[in-house]
């Protein structure tokens, strides 16, 4: 399986997406995650494993506890670079016309 | 299986009611570029590096790293645009617009397409990333 479809499978599972969704507003252990999800630990760890594996998440392991957080890049292979800078040019240009406007000519 | 990596081009075009002169000033001086585009230590000179930074957000650090590879002006500035693991070039390019104003183009090389493999599997991300995911990408630069 190539990096691609490995990312793929495990964003295949609802369950997993709802997890990574969750993480993108911030670091999360994974007893705080149980509680959220109506499944079990084992089950929200092996979520977390295929997410560690497809590179979309890291772990940090505090003493006992283990915390997972959004890897930077991970999703790379699924942004839409061309919508995204799209949208991102079209608004720093409505920016732009603003300072154009309160400059002196 | 190794993916070869396709890249496309980005190219806008933008009429601006001011002159090229101007234009091209908040193109090139940083205090009028972080007003609109990011926080920067630009030098518009050709061979130096600049990073354009701004607010992390959850899967960015917020920070876009350059180097210039020409300028022209007041017509066209071009540089490396580095952020995220992906590598593009931008460059502006300043024309005369009608009633004295400003034809402005926007060309980016380099975007990854390898986006469109995968038009089938998109529908379910997108209704995973329907909220929140755009706003972080939003700000991605």
């Amino acid at each position: 399986m190539s990096r691609d479809d490995v990312l793929f499978r495990a964003l295949a599972d609802p369950s997993r997406r709802a997890i990574l969704e969750r993480l993108t507003r911030g670091e999360s252990a994974v007893k705080d995650l149980t509680a959220r999800f109506a499944i079990s630990q084992p089950a929200v760890s092996q979520h977390l494993a295929a997410l560690k594996g497809a590179g979309l998440v890291s772990e940090r392991r505090d003493g006992r506890l283990r915390y997972y957080r959004i890897k930077p890049g991970g999703l790379k292979p699924l942004i839409d670079w061309m919508a995204h800078y799209e949208r991102f040019w079209h608004d720093r240009i409505d920016k732009l016309q603003a300072v154009l406007k309160e400059m002196e000519s | 299986m190794t993916a070869t990596i396709e890249t496309k081009t980005l190219s806008m075009e933008f009429d601006l009611p001011h002159a090229p002169a101007k234009v091209w000033r908040a193109l090139t001086e940083r205090e009028l570029l972080a007003k609109w585009l990011m926080s920067n230590d630009m030098n518009a000179t050709v061979g130096t590096s600049f990073t354009f930074s701004m607010k992390p957000v959850a899967g960015w650090d917020g920070i876009v790293r350059g180097e210039v590879l020409a300028v022209e002006p007041p017509t066209r500035i071009s540089y490396t645009w580095q952020s995220a693991g992906v590598n593009t070039i931008v460059t502006w390019t300043l024309s005369a617009g009608a009633d004295g104003g400003t034809k402005l183009a926007l060309e980016q090389t380099g975007l990854p397409s390898s986006v469109r493999e995968y038009e089938g599997a998109r529908y379910g991300w997108q209704s995973m990333a329907g909220k929140r995911l755009p706003d972080t990408l939003a700000e991605l630069a």
